[in-house]
């Protein structure tokens, strides 16, 4: 009877342990750690760094960016009002399409600064159910380059929602792009340039 | 034929008179930022901000906005049709000659040597930045601009290294287009002209008053001083060979997603 009960007080701290140390919660800090750490692993595993290799260390660094950030949040943000108009299906094509778009573009970013530079920690502000969390990337010819990270708590999970890179919100920025595509042509021209885009 | 005027004073007061006159044409009232945080929760909210170490944690209430899809930066660009010329003018530019002439430069002259031209020319330039502090009230700020001038010009070899910045003496990058945003005056069309970077007719005006705070314009002829701007644009690409491409490479539409940058960076430059 006593070792039934010590077992099972040993198996409930372990599983405390675990709940405790899940990422489902950690804080804005802590995740954009999290995503940043995995990257930088990525792009300095002596494995990894034969030029040979530079696909696979592409699509890992994809990998970690489709799972840290949240695209149908960064979509919509994107999109702006056109938003509301859309119908489910179309939701999801243009959310499947912006991801491509924006992994692409995020991974050659990544990819060419985040492996050099070292990145320090400034500031988190939490409001609600959105967090941002200032950091500098330090070092490269450019010396410090602040860079932003905009979260939204989604199901307990703090995802990212935007990057923003030196005063530039990558998230308005497409918006920009997207609104003029909009006005000066049609949506299907924006999907279809979003695909012409696909390698 | 026409020559360039070599009065540096009749210069900078043609460039005023065109931009304010393009000015006067449509001012708008100044791009209104957006709150950086928009919670899907409407109402009162807590702002909590900490720093790295949570050694400073400071709350604050505030009533933010409850749609997530607003807050856009305003782009006002009533001439787009011309600016759309020009963009596409300055970028043929930069594709044939400030690109290559970039590669070039970046091929034969070393990241130290270039960061430290970048470097010296930030460094000549303290007037414009210091003369701006003041007129903002930012008095912090000049005073760190005259300590980063010193710094620099002694111990940093004539602005060579920036020891300041080692020192922890940050820059305070004000210019004239952030006084007039400072004292109210409103952003105005965007306005794209050739040789010239992104502006609003705001910055133009303000780009104009800065060239008369500089002191080189005032040594040097207009050759001589020409030859210093090129020189500075052809290093400042080199120093981005990998940035540009890669910006490019990511956009949908070039002449939005340069508009929309230039226009959130100036947005951020007024707000710090």
């Amino acid at each position: 009877m006593r070792r039934g009960a010590f077992i099972g007080l040993v198996m409930l701290g372990f599983l405390g342990h675990l709940w405790l140390a899940s990422p489902a919660s950690a804080g804005p800090r802590e995740r954009v750690s999290e995503i940043v750490g995995s990257v930088s692993a990525v792009l300095r595993d002596p494995a990894l760094q034969d030029t040979g290799r530079h696909l696979e260390r592409q699509a890992r660094v994809r990998a970690i960016i489709d799972e840290g950030f949240d695209f149908e949040v960064m979509g919509q943000q994107a999109l702006g009002g056109r938003w509301q108009a859309l119908t489910p299906a179309q939701r999801d094509e243009f959310v499947g399409l912006f991801a491509e778009l924006f992994k692409r573009s995020y991974t050659r970013l990544v990819l060419r600064f985040l492996g050099e530079r070292t990145t320090s920690y400034l500031t988190e502000s939490v409001a609600g159910d959105r967090a941002a969390v200032e950091t500098i990337l330090e070092g490269g010819k450019d010396g410090r380059l602040p860079v932003g990270y905009r979260l939204a708590d989604k199901d307990g999970r703090w995802q990212v929602v935007d990057v923003v890179i030196d005063g530039v919100s990558l998230a308005r920025n497409y918006r920009a792009q997207f609104e003029r595509v909009v006005r000066t042509s049609s949506y299907e021209t924006l999907l279809r340039q979003m695909r012409g885009n696909a390698p | 034929m026409v020559t360039a005027p070599n009065d540096p004073w009749l210069r900078q007061w043609l460039v005023v008179g065109a931009v304010a006159a393009a000015a006067a044409l449509g001012a708008a009232p100044a791009a209104s930022g957006a709150a950086d945080l928009e919670p899907t929760s409407g109402g009162d909210v807590q702002i909590e901000t900490s720093t790295a170490d949570g050694s400073d944690v400071q709350i604050e209430t505030v009533q933010l906005d409850t749609d997530p899809g607003d807050g856009a930066l305003e782009e006002y660009d009533p001439w787009e049709p011309f600016n759309g010329r020009m963009f596409t003018f300055n970028r043929q530019l930069d594709r044939f000659v400030l690109k290559p002439a970039g590669t070039a430069w970046d091929k034969v002259v070393p990241d130290e040597v270039q960061r430290s031209l970048k470097n010296a020319l930030k460094n000549v330039g303290m007037p414009k930045r210091l003369v701006n502090n003041l007129l903002q009230g930012k008095f912090d700020g000049a005073a760190r601009e005259f300590g980063r001038f010193i710094l620099n010009s002694t111990l940093g070899v004539g602005g060579l290294f920036d020891v300041a910045a080692h020192a922890g003496v940050e820059a305070s990058d004000e210019d004239s287009g952030q006084t007039l945003a400072t004292w109210g005056v409103g952003t105005g069309p965007y306005l794209v002209l050739p040789f010239l970077p992104p502006l609003t007719a705001r910055d133009g005006i303000g780009f104009a008053f800065d060239a008369l705070l500089d002191p080189i314009n005032y040594v040097a002829p207009f050759a001589a001083d020409f030859a210093r701007s090129a020189g500075d644009r052809v290093n400042e690409r080199s120093l981005n060979l990998e940035v540009f491409d890669d910006f490019e490479a990511a956009t949908l539409d070039m002449y939005s997603a340069v508009r929309n940058a230039y226009l959130q960076r100036r947005q951020k430059a007024v707000r710090e």
